[in-house]
Parts: structure tokens; sequence; C-alpha cells
């Protein structure tokens, strides 16, 4: 295959839709199946995140190959916590003969926050030198300055974070992310549409194209817990909208779906977290 | 300068046998600063293991441990019976195994050695260096971010950042934060747009 169905219709200024799913910590793939089953038929793309929160769990890189054989497209997230240059580059090679395409770059959850918090955290390469990387493999050399035999090429994505503050640091991050060779993004959740106007208006002499996070918050307990995740800000009427309603899951579900019609009028796509809520994709989509 | 903690007596003793005399040696350098290896410290110690039942022969701090001609001048050509004796070192990882290497006694660390830090006050240092031979002070107005960024970003933040807070240690400045204002103060926007390329790795040397 040569190019991804997600970057053809990005390229084609067609609204795409992503979702993403935590593979387990084990071999028993049967309910991350069944939740991929789910919300197959509305996604343009799956991401598959690569031991997010730096809790370990099944291989990213072998659940990209595993989707891909069940007809859907993966989105392959490859952190730069725990590989070195040379596991890297050789995980990017593999990852392309195996079929995948897109592929997502972040500098992935410190060790301190998961279930193996003495683990080393490598950083051999930051997430642009990174970016910079699978460029250069593109053009046919690793970065020892070695000549590939067979170059890879990817629709190839980054990371951005509309509500980090402050904002002048999140500009620069993605105007060197996209120096460096980034396609497109995804970005973390935003609960207003006025966070990514302001964000979009801040980096309009940049070509970026952020894929813009959508999260279902089943519930005000829910959305309190999710608030302590690093970049994870959910504002304060948010939160008062959730408490004060009396159908929160309900409530949820409008605010999503709400966000998802304001986003199809000024964004390339809408990237949905529903963890564990899979079910709701679809009433999200059609609020 | 280098940063070390004293280790809990029980795990110093488990190495540590009362048949034999003691010696304890301490360092008129970073552990004396530290005051986990200065004249007090090891004028403590000896009064401690005494009491526990060590024959603590004597105690000397000297300048310093991590050169094997001053270990060699200073400790082995000084002490009579010296074969005969166990060394217990009051200095940071490399003081300690400059001793090793020069003698075949039984020789124990009494410090765990933490980092290169800086002192703001007792009780607060942090890490300042990791010694990468590849410094950029120069180039990020003064900040090092492979060791001050929890993740080594050398290029930007990464996008845990909230009000300029480091996502890993919230008490913290984003290194790039600090990096960023400094720029920015000093006209310097441009200079924080060039590429800096991946570091070499030292200890493969």
């Amino acid at each position: 295959m040569a190019v991804s169905k997600l970057e053809t219709k990005i390229k084609n200024n067609e609204f795409v839709i992503t979702a993403e799913i935590f593979p387990p910590k084990g071999v028993d793939l049967s309910v991350m199946f069944s939740k991929v089953d789910i919300i197959k038929p509305y996604v343009d793309a799956v991401n598959v995140t690569d031991c997010q929160r730096a809790v370990m769990r099944i291989s990213s890189l072998a659940v990209s190959k595993l989707l891909i054989d069940k007809g859907v497209e993966p989105v392959y997230q490859l952190t730069c916590r725990d590989r070195n240059r040379l596991a890297l580059q050789s995980d990017i090679l593999g990852a392309y003969a195996l079929g995948v395409r897109n592929i997502l770059i972040i500098s992935g959850d410190y060790p301190t926050a998961g279930d193996h918090p003495d683990a080393k955290p490598v950083y051999d390469l930051d997430t642009i030198q990174l970016i910079k990387t699978i460029k250069d493999m593109e053009q046919g050399a690793d970065i020892a300055g070695k000549a590939l035999k067979g170059s890879p090429s990817f629709f190839l994505g980054a990371a951005i974070n509309p509500s980090s503050t402050p904002s002048e640091l999140a500009v620069l991050t993605l105007e060197k992310k996209i120096k460096a060779g980034a396609q497109f993004f995804q970005s973390q959740p935003i609960f207003h549409i006025q966070t990514y106007l302001d964000f979009k208006k801040s980096v309009l002499f940049l070509d970026s194209k952020i894929i813009v996070g959508v999260f279902l918050l089943k519930s005000y307990k829910f959305a309190e817990y999710i608030s302590q995740i690093p970049g994870i800000t959910i504002p304060e009427d948010i939160l008062k909208r959730l408490k004060s309603s009396k159908d929160e899951l309900k409530e949820g579900i409008k605010i999503a779906g709400e966000l998802v019609k304001e986003l199809k009028k000024h964004a390339p796509g809408v990237h949905i977290m529903a963890i564990g809520t899979e079910q709701y994709i679809p009433d999200i989509l059609s609020v | 300068m280098i940063i070390t903690e004293k280790k809990q007596l029980e795990d110093i003793e488990k190495y540590l046998v009362k048949s034999k005399p003691l010696f304890i040696v301490g360092c008129a350098a970073c552990a004396t600063k530290c005051r986990t290896g200065g004249e007090k410290e090891v004028s403590e110690l000896n009064d401690t293991l005494k009491k526990r039942g060590y024959d603590v022969a004597g105690f000397a701090v000297i300048d310093t441990p991590c050169d094997s001609r001053i270990v060699s001048r200073d400790i082995i050509s000084k002490i009579k019976d010296i074969n005969s004796m166990q060394l217990l070192v009051c200095a940071c990882g490399s003081g300690a195994q400059t001793i090793h290497e020069v003698t075949d006694v039984n020789v124990v660390s009494a410090l765990n050695t933490v980092f290169i830090g800086s002192t703001e006050r007792i009780g607060k240092i942090k890490e300042f260096c990791q010694a990468c031979g590849e410094c950029r002070l120069n180039d990020n107005e003064g900040y090092c971010a492979a060791t001050r960024c929890p993740k080594g970003m050398q290029n930007a933040p990464c996008g845990g950042v909230v009000d300029g807070k480091c996502e890993v240690n919230p008490k913290n400045d984003c290194i790039w934060y600090r990096i960023y204002k400094k720029k920015k103060s000093l006209g310097g926007y441009k200079a924080i747009k060039g590429f800096a390329k991946s570091k070499r790795i030292i200890n493969n040397k």
C-alpha cells in the first residue's frame, strides 16, 4: 500500500475522524478487538498507544500490524521514552515492512508516572530529532549517514497541546516540529471551540493540519479524575455542566457532540477519546 | 559539586567485620561541603562505631580521595599495619573506587553518590549537570535542557508544560519556559529556533 487513507483524506481536505485503543497488559487481545469492531465503521484510522501513562502494555507495533490484518488502518504511536536511536530506527523500518503508514511521534509519559517507576528513561532522541530522523530515513539514510537498502515512507505525525501555557511555547514546538518534517498533528483534548480557534489564530503563519482531540466525559467523577492527567485541562464551566445535569453520560455525549459539530467547520479532523465508552461514539457523531 | 548522602548504618555494617581494626577516610572537598565526609562527620562516625564495638584505629580527612597519588601518600603509606585493617570511606563513588584501586584490604563505602549539584541552601540541592562532555549552556541561555528537563528535550518543551511548570515535577519550572523567558528578554527569539542535534553519549568511549 502506497499512501494511507488518512493521508489521502487530509490532503484532499476531507474531514477525518480518528479514535484510539490501548493495547492490554498481556496477550489476551479479545476485549481490545471487540472495541476495535465497535469503532471501525466510524473512523478513518485508529491510534495504537505505546505504553501510555508509562504503564507496560503489549507492543504498539505488534498491535498496529494486527489491526492491519483486520482491515483497520492504524496510527502507530511511538514514544522517545523507551528506545535508543538503534531501536527506534529499527522499529521504524519494521513498521514500514509490516504495512504501517501512519506514525505519531510523542515524547511519552515519564516512567515515574507509571507502574515501572524505576525504569530507565531513554530519551536518546527527542521528538524533534526523531521526526527529523524519520525524514532522513525516507531520503535513504540512517542518522549515522549509512545508506538504507530500501527506504520507508510515512504519513508523519506529532502531538500538540493547544492548552499548554505559555502559548508561545506551544507555537514554538509546533513550528519546530513542522520544520523537522511533521505532516499532521493530533492534539490533546479541548473542551471549547474557542480554545482551538485561539490556537489556530496564533499559528496561522504555519501550514498545520491538526486533528483535534475530543474527550467523552462520561461522568463528573470521571472528569475530575482525568483532569489530573498531564496535558488535560477541563474548564470549570464544563465540570459544572456535568455536575448539575440529570444524566451525566448524556450530557457528556452532548458536550462532545457539540464540539465535534463546531470542529467540522474549522478543523481538518477530530480525534475521539472515548475510553471504555467506545460504544457511544456513534451517539457523539450524531448529536 | 558532587553531592553525596549518608548510607544507613545497618547497610554499612553488613560489610564490616568486628575482628579487624577500622580506619575511617573522609574527603576535604565535596563530601566536606555536603556534611557527609568532613572532619565533623568522620569524627562522629568514629564515636558511633566505637560505641558499637568496632576497634577504630583512627580517621583522616584527605584532599582528595579521588586522587590515587594522594591516597597512596596520605593513607596507604602512612598507616602502620594497614594490611590487617579495613577502611571505611566517606567520599563519593570516584573517591571510594580510587581507594579500592590502590589497596587490597576491605574498603567499605559509607556514602551514596547522588548527582552533580548546585546548592541553593541547606536541604535544597538540585541536579544541574550530567557531565555529558558536550555542553550547550551557551545555546540555551545557561540552562541545561538535558539535565533539568526530565525528558532531556533538546529542541522544545514537551506538551505537558502548563503555566510554565514541568509535567513530571510540577513544583519546578519547565526549563524551556526559563530558556524562552530569558531569550525573550534578551530579544533573541530567533536564536531559539535552531535545530539541536542529538548528543553523543561519551560513556561509550
